[in-house]
């Protein structure tokens, strides 16, 4: 087992307003870490800050790479990739044409070809539709599509912004099943939810973030069964 | 006297001082070569001055006042030639003329509320159509343009035989320009452009109307730029559609302002004061050695390097200096401002807001599923409901913002569900914004003075703006830009804001999000203490253990259906709740 | 009212002319959708490669076609550094910041080009310049056909480019959502870099087929940026396919007008059915743009 992502004391904001205040985050390789809290806590600008899209103050590392000060298509390319909250598909592109810019961040086209059967293999409705244009898509298709083009990128590290927003229950379901699938085969996932109790079924380990900061950590059971937990967020 | 006095802006003195010295120092010493040269500086500068009140102060920027300019021009000289209309008249009925051009050519972009782009793009073609359209017209001399009357010598003829009578005049309509328009930006009629300029959804939120605000700044500006059509005409004697409506016009007057400081008090007098001379200077030096568009090209790269080097322009590479941008004054509390702002009339139906079935439909998506709910006068109704319930959707209908696809919205026996914010505002309806910093220009005390400013029946709106600001605990930063404030200073600012349009319902967009549990807790005190002064509250809320502790009643949304309302309690124990909000297993 | 056979060689006139501005057009569609910048200095750099085209054919005596094919990877060095210095600190500004910029650039290339080639009409020495078929009395300029057909050719092949190849996808995924791109992997910089580099060398080709038959001055370039600008408007901002169609119907607009009107104010009439189209169609033609 070896770190695969390290924050340190990781403070950033927009302007003079600072939304992260210094957040202390690992992951090590195999692992399903959780990263919880209401709207505005953070989560999606923690995310910005490792995807290279935000400047921020203190430490971030991911595997050798330093992310502060580097692209996001290098953060991409050395395989942390992330799928943003509401999707964002290439709306006018097909479904295969989306995949293959997912597979930028593979520099061989031969690499790019077999990494496609994989993600048709785990998503068999993305190879059925794969020459519709993808904005005509439903939800939950789109959802796949967005975690299929970036597993395309054979990412060691993959982020997820909220994947069970504005989907049917239904549709969750299926796509936790899906990832459940991809984490058997050894992914490591960074997964930010507000959903706490779909989240905590299938991560290892979770933090909750509030104001900013990190004021909780821990196993995913310790998570579930804390005083904390269940008043802030199941309001029992 | 001092209270008419201190409505101007000081810089402005200075300036109508410089520009009559300068005329007197001109007539004086100069020949009459460097004196035509000083009435095209004027003209430039009176243009700028003209165009800033739409493009820099209102943020609408017009590619074709070249339109107006050509208009003023074309009517004084046409009805001069042809009816022997003394052209001081004409210029006033070129000005008439060009202001009702441009109520039409800004109706649709402004009430449809299309981009800037648009506009500007739209100001543009108009310019062009008369362009071409004039050159067509053969009683207006077709493209070989028009000789100005040169019969008659009196003033009431326009035609001065010294080029310094031009200088006085030219120099007279700078000096009134600027007077009305300081005037304009430090009265209300200032804080409500730049209010609209800053952010059009939250002025609108206070009350103002966007439409009327840029549609009479528009008008205003196409009716003093025509007057220096008119006067150009007069003064060059001579008229032709390249010269009138060219876009060269459009661009020299953009590029000048651009320089100077678009949006500033003094940027449009800057621009031209300090390119023009040494333009003309390089015309003139080259025109006896060959020729040459050098001094374009000067104009050109001054433009770009300011753009990439000072995007404020020079006015924003001298504020370092301590020259400010020309903003307006608000008067110093002259008492200490009253601790809590008189109560609100509280009577009225008991049910204060009714919606009935309210539905909206993007396409095939529907957001928000017939949503029935009452609110009562003095309550705190919460709504909530996890991310993508559709909570931002119903808060955008009930202020205005967003058009039912079918239902009512009654509020005090009214139906709103059809109006505009700033109408929904007028009515006693106010909202906050979850992105609490939206007057990038404005300090804290301006934010909320300009949303009492906009409320007619105030009788000292600033001392009610300051007392608000010291409810909301707020006093201390009052001078602060509102960029600046903290998250939670911010959302204060924001309650404020809406407080000051005096609501009898106040609706909150998830003000506690991102709070720390010491604020959010302040936060609750404060929604408690706005409902202890007699307005209702409405509160939109992720969070879900504040609005249990806050709310009397709460409505629950899921997916765009309400599956819940009643007390907390209820609502805490229904189980469709607990399965769509809770994820079913907690 | 104007004959039949009037208007039959106007309609054919204004399809010759306007397969020209849809080139143009795409190429600034295209330099929109990726780096979302409206470049009002589009037609200002056009007449930079006409001018070009002008030079070489006097001086050395190549065929306008001959010269734009050198001057091309000339125009596609002076993109990059133009990007490097001028369009890249603007990126993500205000649109009107955007535009305010080019225009001055705009301002300073006629001025230039003012101070270098005089005012004076400049044309080209060609063997073919007069050449024409006679079709049912409808004149067609073999200068015209061929520059219409190469247009239509190189509109063409930038399709095929940007939806069969993968570097095609990239640029159309950067134009869609440039963020998502850059998650992606896709180096965005170079993206933009690359594609305005390659629209301002396209240029080339229509500036030597406009230089077959049409002149230039130091205000072609002015009229050229405000046609392709009012083509792309037209089109839908970004919308390639609207641009192309946009630039076949300004063509079309202007030659009609000319002929039904036969009087100086007809170019009003292009510019009126412009304003309406901003107004009523603020998506463009086929609805598919960004918002203007």
């Amino acid at each position: 087992m070896s770190r695969m992502l390290r924050v340190s004391n990781m403070t950033a904001g927009y302007g003079t307003l600072p939304v992260l205040r210094g957040v202390d985050l690992e992951v090590t390789t195999g692992e399903v870490v959780a990263v919880l809290g209401t709207n505005g806590a953070g989560k999606s600008t923690l995310l910005r800050c490792l995807a290279g899209l935000l400047p921020f103050s203190g430490e971030a590392a991911f595997l050798d790479l330093t992310i502060k000060g580097s692209a996001p298509h290098v953060i991409a390319r050395r395989g942390f990739i992330q799928v943003p909250e509401a999707r964002h598909i290439f709306p006018d592109l097909t479904v295969l044409e989306n995949l293959l810019v997912g597979g930028t961040a593979l520099p061989k086209r031969s690499d790019r070809l077999r990494v496609l059967d994989d993600v048709f293999a785990l998503f068999p409705i993305l190879a059925q539709r794969r020459s519709q244009q993808a904005g005509t898509m439903s939800g939950g298709q789109q959802q796949m599509l967005a975690i299929g083009r970036a597993l395309m990128g054979k990412p060691k590290l993959l982020a997820l912004d909220e994947p069970s927003l504005g989907l049917a229950p239904l549709i969750v379901l299926e796509l936790y099943e899906a990832l459940r699938r991809l984490i058997d085969t050894g992914l490591t996932v960074l997964l930010v939810e507000q959903d706490v109790s779909v989240a905590l079924k299938i991560a290892n380990r979770a933090c909750i973030l509030e104001g900013g900061r990190v004021v909780l950590q821990g196993s995913a059971a310790e998570l579930r069964n804390s005083p904390h937990v269940r008043e802030q967020y199941f309001g029992a | 006297m001092s209270a008419v006095l201190s409505r101007f802006d000081r810089q402005l003195v200075v300036w109508i001082a410089v520009i009559a010295l300068a005329t007197a120092l001109l007539l004086a010493f100069s020949g009459p070569y460097t004196i035509s040269i000083a009435v095209g500086l004027f003209t430039w500068m009176y243009l700028c001055v003209a165009w800033n009140m739409i493009g820099g102060i209102v943020g609408q920027v017009s590619f074709g006042h070249a339109a107006f300019f050509g208009i003023g021009g074309y009517v004084s000289t046409y009805l001069a030639t042809s009816y022997g209309i003394s052209p001081w008249a004409g210029m006033f009925v070129g000005g008439t003329i060009a202001a009702v051009a441009a109520a039409a050519v800004g109706y649709l972009p402004f009430r449809w509320n299309l981009s800037p782009l648009v506009f500007a793009l739209l100001t543009l073609a108009f310019a062009y159509v008369l362009e071409f359209g004039v050159g067509g017209i053969r009683a207006l001399g077709g493209t070989n343009g028009l000789y100005a009357k040169t019969i008659g010598t009196s003033f009431w003829d326009f035609r001065f035989v010294e080029p310094g009578a031009f200088l006085v005049v030219i120099a007279v309509m700078l000096c009134l320009l600027l007077l009305v328009v300081s005037v304009i930006y430090t009265g209300r009629t200032g804080f409500f452009w730049r209010a609209v300029h800053d952010n059009q959804a939250a002025a609108s939120a206070m009350g103002l109307n966007p439409f009327s605000i840029k549609q009479r700044a528009f008008v205003l500006s196409a009716f003093a730029t025509a007057l220096a059509g008119s006067f150009q005409a007069q003064f060059v004697g001579f008229i032709d559609p390249v010269s009138m409506f060219g876009i060269e016009i459009t661009i020299f007057i953009l590029l000048f302002t651009v320089i100077g400081g678009a949006g500033t008090l003094i940027g449009p007098l800057l621009g031209p004061a300090l390119l023009f001379p040494v333009g003309e200077s390089i015309r003139v030096y080259l025109q006896d050695h060959g020729g040459g568009a050098l001094h374009h090209m000067l104009y050109g790269v001054v433009l770009v390097a300011v753009i990439l080097l000072w995007p404020g322009g020079i006015v924003a590479g001298l504020s370092r200096f301590g020259v400010s941008r020309g903003r307006l004054r608000l008067p110093k509390p002259a008492v200490a401002p009253q601790r809590s702002p008189a109560a609100v009339a509280t009577t009225g139906p008991e049910n204060i807001l009714q919606v009935r079935g309210l539905r909206k439909a993007f396409g095939g998506l529907i957001a928000v599923k017939d949503a029935t709910f009452d609110v009562k006068r003095g309550e705190i109704f919460g709504v909530i409901g996890p991310n993508g319930a559709g909570k931002t959707t119903l808060f955008s209908m009930l202020g205005g913002f967003a058009r039912p696809t079918s239902g009512t919205i009654v509020f005090e026996g009214r139906e709103t569900q059809t109006l505009a914010p700033f109408e929904v505002c007028r009515l006693g309806l106010a909202r906050t914004f979850q992105i609490a910093q939206p007057f990038a220009s404005l300090s804290v005390r301006e934010v909320v003075a300009a949303a009492a400013l906009a409320q007619d029946d105030l009788d000292d709106p600033v001392a009610f703006a300051d007392g608000i600001i010291a409810q909301m605990a707020l006093s201390a930063r009052c001078d602060v830009k509102s960029a600046d404030l903290t998250l939670a200073e911010q959302r204060r600012l924001e309650i404020a804001r809406a407080l000051a349009t005096r609501p009898r319902l106040i609706l909150l967009d998830e003000i506690l999000g991102g709070l720390t549990p010491r604020e959010a807790d302040e936060a609750i005190e404060n929604i408690r203490r706005i409902r202890e002064i007699g307005v209702t509250v409405l509160v939109i809320e992720h969070m879900v253990r504040a609005v249990m502790a806050l709310c009397d009643r709460i409505f629950v949304l899921d997916a765009g259906e309400p599956i819940s309302l009643g007390t907390p309690e209820e609502v805490r124990r229904d189980k469709r709740v607990i399965e769509a909000y809770l994820g079913g297993s907690a | 009212m104007p004959s039949a056979d009037l208007l039959l060689q106007a309609v054919v006139s204004g399809i010759l002319a306007g397969g020209v501005y849809s080139l143009v057009a795409v190429s600034l569609a295209l330099v929109f959708g990726v780096m979302r910048v409206l470049n009002f200095a589009h037609g200002d750099l056009l007449m930079i490669a006409m001018y070009g085209v002008v030079v070489l054919n006097r001086e050395f005596g190549l065929s306008p076609y001959v010269a734009a094919l050198v001057i091309l990877p000339l125009m596609g060095l002076l993109g990059m550094l133009l990007f490097q210095f001028l369009i890249k600190p603007v990126l993500g500004s205000s649109p009107l910041t955007q535009a305010q910029l080019t225009i001055g650039l705009s301002f300073v290339i006629q001025s230039l080009l003012l101070i270098v080639f005089g005012a004076d009409l400049l044309n080209t020495n060609t063997s073919f310049g007069d050449l024409s078929y006679h079709f049912h009395g409808v004149v067609i300029g073999v200068p015209q056909l061929i520059g219409f057909v190469v247009s239509l050719l190189v509109c063409g092949l930038l399709s095929a480019f940007l939806t069969m190849t993968e570097i095609g996808h990239r640029i159309r995924a950067t134009s869609q959502d440039p963020t998502m791109a850059w998650l992606c992997g896709v180096d965005i910089k170079r993206t933009q870099l690359m594609v305005f580099a390659g629209c301002i060398a396209i240029l080339a080709i229509p500036a030597g087929c406009l230089m077959t038959f049409s002149y230039v001055t130091p205000s072609t370039g002015i009229r050229l940026s405000l046609l392709s600008l009012l083509v792309v408007v037209l089109g839908g901002l970004g919308d390639l396919r609207g641009a192309f169609v946009g630039g076949l119907i300004i063509g079309l607009v202007e030659s009609l007008a000319a002929a039904l009107l036969n009087n100086p104010a007809s170019p009003s009439l292009t510019y009126l059915v412009f304003g309406a189209a901003l107004l009523f169609r603020p998506k463009g033609l086929f609805g598919r743009g960004s918002n203007a």
